[in-house]
């Protein structure tokens, strides 16, 4: 039996934040938004608009800084629970396409569109079964079109929608389509799209990668494409065989759908390898508090905490530890991540990544007979005004060192694809 | 070194030791088992530098001498090995063993006794005398409470506190407690408290279980030594500051239910079954005679039971990890118990109704959503 060519959608609101607050504020249509912490404070651009980001602004970059490149620019405190119901109703729509959803963030998501019926397409059209003569549109194409058309009539918000056989190429359709756009790769021109493109378009792909393929005249996808497997490897291990995949546009991963997180994670790739204990100390610290923020905002508690340390060479090691109850506090997090860190030998080596991820999730809380409890409503506090004023606006006192947490860990990979500093979900 | 001895006492003290070996012994000479034969006895003894285990094996010593052999390999031979007498020879200044037993032999690779760690051979300063039998009930009814979050090592050992006529031990992990208290005879000196690690006391435990009479606890420098019948332990304490625990066990309650021991433990058990993510929580709520105990998980199922019981006080419907309740109810040895409730959101104490000597505290669970 032929096995059915998949359908994978990847669905992207653009600037969800402040696409939401214009709606609800028509006056500020046209005009540059930014959404986050004012720009007196310190603390950093949670969302700008398309208006906005032509001015150079974008997300994580400080309010001061935003403020600089664009005086007149309307500035918005975050109001998260708003996004949150927003995001409610949006996943709400998306599982009226299909089940098979696989949830990124708060505002971004993967479909498994395969096999599923085309709106208004009639019984006999299902995607994937389209091509026969007489066939009117593509059918990923078709529902994708169906689902920015639901979108917009019950949310009036704008989302970019990429269709592709893969989630790589899915994710990619959506980028070049974006704002406000509608984009399919199909198998046929998956070469034609990839070829011209910077290398830094790879899921996986960052600034120490991109400088080592630079170094060897590879500064495009076409031309990594190009370059013998062989040869790539002996550069960048065994990410060669990944990288090569990625350039032909192959990518297997699954929609992992439906799969409740399993885990909360954070990693961080340094831009240079690093073996600064200060450095190192305060990483983890940070990653511990992204992590418990991660498990606060999904009111989740973790028990097991994971501690992942790469070296240069590429070597990984993990460590795990339990804790006697759940927590969602990055001092716990820390506390265990800082015990497994000080018992991993050969901690002089260069390392050139960190994770830290809590697992065994619920949403319980075992109390504490010695009043754990005052940490708990300092976190509390502290993700409210994060979340007013925009996050690092306060941040406890094991990051105080570190000026700016996005300064500490120059490569934290927010941009591309699944890779790091992006919520981890494993089976 | 050569000696007699009779293969059913050997295995025994063979066995003893080795539970202090632990499985990722970090250098060789940890995984072996010392055998040092002088006058009418061979002393076994492991250690993985944190507990040391010795046993005493009698047997006829016809040259002294010592060596160390690996213990997973004697142990094998030991306990395959035919009913009767085994001849353990050592030719002197080597370290290869010769183990016979009727017609049986076996050549066994070990290394030098001096390489082993030396393990204190003082009896230390006696702080209390104690019952086998008691020892191992305060031991049972409280360690299951210790912490096993390496991170915090002060809770992963069990409080001991000797006060006048009075020992207590005492675990907790944060979230329950466990305490037992009983009259001694008088230790020397004054106050005396030690943190004694968890792995010490679940070993001192196995080993008490076919042990009469009296164990001697001492200290020597920073170790706690329990003398047994034929047996030591020596291990180290953990440092820190135990927990201010007193000022955790209510002294009053809103509610108190009156409840069989073995009912509501059967009652908790099956109502965990459908007990909702890792915290396993189920609740409870009496009022008019009757004690409710349900559980749910979304994606899972339902539980719901009642259970006849005393009731004094006005219902304070709370949620605890179903554990934390088998754990005691398990070890509490009583037939029926007093559940004091303190509020939904407050400590609830668990203690037998005949006797003031054991309390269990245990702090609520918060459920959200």
């Amino acid at each position: 039996m032929e096995r059915l060519a998949r359908i994978i959608a990847h669905v992207d609101m653009d600037a969800f934040y402040a696409a939401i607050e214009v709606r609800d504020h028509p006056r500020y249509r046209g005009f540059p938004v930014v959404v986050g912490a004012p720009p007196s404070a310190r603390g950093v651009v949670a969302a700008a608009s398309y208006e906005a980001r032509r001015y150079g602004i974008r997300s994580a970059m400080p309010s001061r800084e935003a403020r600089a490149r664009c005086p007149q620019a309307i500035f918005l405190p975050v109001d998260m629970e708003k996004y949150r119901a927003v995001s409610a109703q949006l996943f709400e729509i998306l599982e009226t396409f299909t089940p098979r959803i696989e949830p990124l963030s708060i505002d971004e998501a993967f479909l498994d569109l395969t096999g599923c019926p085309v709106p208004g397409g009639g019984a006999r059209q299902e995607a994937s079964r389209a091509d026969g003569p007489g066939a009117a549109e593509d059918p990923g194409l078709a529902i994708g079109r169906a689902i920015k058309a639901r979108i917009r009539a019950a949310l009036d918000l704008p989302a970019s929608i990429g269709v592709a056989p893969n989630k790589f190429l899915a994710k990619l359709a959506s980028e070049l389509a974006k704002p406000d756009g509608l984009r399919r790769i199909g198998p046929e021109e998956v070469q034609e799209v990839l070829d011209p493109l910077p290398v830094t378009f790879l899921w996986g792909v960052g600034e120490e990668t991109r400088r080592r393929l630079g170094s060897m005249g590879i500064t495009t996808i076409g031309a990594l494409r190009r370059a013998p497997t062989s040869v790539l490897r002996a550069s960048l291990g065994f990410a060669a065989e990944h990288l090569a995949a990625l350039s032909r546009g192959i990518d297997d991963r699954p929609v992992e759908a439906g799969a409740r997180a399993k885990s909360v994670g954070r990693e961080v790739t340094f831009a240079h390898d690093t073996r600064d204990p200060e450095i190192l100390r305060r990483t983890l610290a940070s990653l511990a508090e992204e992590v418990a923020r991660g498990l606060r905002g999904q009111g989740l508690r973790g028990q097991t905490v994971t501690l992942k340390v790469r070296y240069g060479d590429f070597r990984t090691v993990t460590r795990r530890a339990t804790l006697d109850a759940p927590t969602d506090t990055g001092q716990d997090l820390y506390r265990a991540a800082e015990w497994m860190w000080s018992r991993i030998p050969e901690r002089g080596r260069a390392i050139r990544l960190l994770g830290v991820s809590a697992s065994r999730l619920g949403r319980s809380a075992q109390l504490d007979l010695f009043g754990g409890g005052r940490r708990d409503r300092a976190d509390r506090v502290m993700d409210a005004i994060n979340t007013r004023f925009g996050d690092g606006a306060v941040r406890p006192g094991r990051l105080a060192d570190a000026e700016d947490p996005d300064r500490s860990h120059p490569a934290a990979g927010v941009g591309q694809g699944a890779g790091s500093a992006s919520a981890v979900r494993r089976r | 070194m050569r000696i007699h001895c009779v293969q059913h006492q050997l295995l025994r003290g063979v066995q003893t030791v080795a539970r202090a070996i632990s499985p990722r012994a970090s250098m060789p000479i940890l995984g072996n088992v010392l055998l040092e034969a002088s006058e009418d006895r061979v002393k076994l003894a492991a250690t993985d530098l944190e507990l040391g285990i010795e046993s005493y094996v009698e047997a006829t010593v016809a040259e002294d001498g010592a060596v160390t052999l690996p213990a997973r390999i004697l142990t094998d031979i030991v306990s395959n090995l035919p009913e009767g007498d085994v001849e353990i020879r050592v030719p002197e200044g080597e370290s290869r063993a010769t183990i016979t037993c009727e017609k049986v032999r076996f050549e066994v690779l070990g290394l030098p006794a001096a390489d082993f760690p030396v393990l204190p051979s003082s009896d230390g300063d006696v702080l209390v005398r104690l019952d086998a039998g008691l020892l191992r009930t305060m031991i049972r009814q409280t360690s299951f409470a210790v912490s096993t979050d390496e991170t915090r090592p002060f809770l992963t050992g069990v409080y001991l506190v000797l006060e006048g006529e009075t020992g207590q031990l005492v675990a907790t992990d944060g979230g329950r407690l466990a305490l037992r208290r009983a009259k001694i005879p008088s230790p020397e000196g004054g106050k005396i408290t030690a943190i004694v690690p968890g792995k010490t006391m679940s070993e001192l435990v196995r080993a008490l279980g076919g042990v009469e009479g009296e164990v001697t606890i001492a200290s020597h420098e920073n170790q706690v030594l329990f003398a047994l019948p034929g047996m030591r332990f020596i291990s180290r304490l953990i440092a820190g500051q135990f927990p201010n625990y007193e000022q955790v066990i209510p002294k009053e309650y809103k509610q108190r239910i009156r409840v069989g021991t073995e009912r509501l433990l059967r009652a908790v058990r099956r109502a965990s079954i459908t007990a909702r993510d890792s915290a396993n929580v189920v609740r409870l709520s009496a009022s008019d005679g009757t004690l409710t105990i349900t559980s749910n998980t979304p994606d899972v199922g339902t539980a719901e039971e009642q259970v006849g019981v005393e009731v004094e006080g006005d219902a304070v419907p709370v949620a605890f990890n179903a554990k934390f309740l088998m754990d005691a109810l398990g070890n509490i040895d009583a037939a029926e118990v007093f559940f004091d409730l303190t509020g939904p959101l407050s400590p609830g104490a668990l203690r037998p109704v005949e006797h003031p000597d054991y309390v269990y505290v245990l702090a609520p669970v918060r459920v959200y959503g």
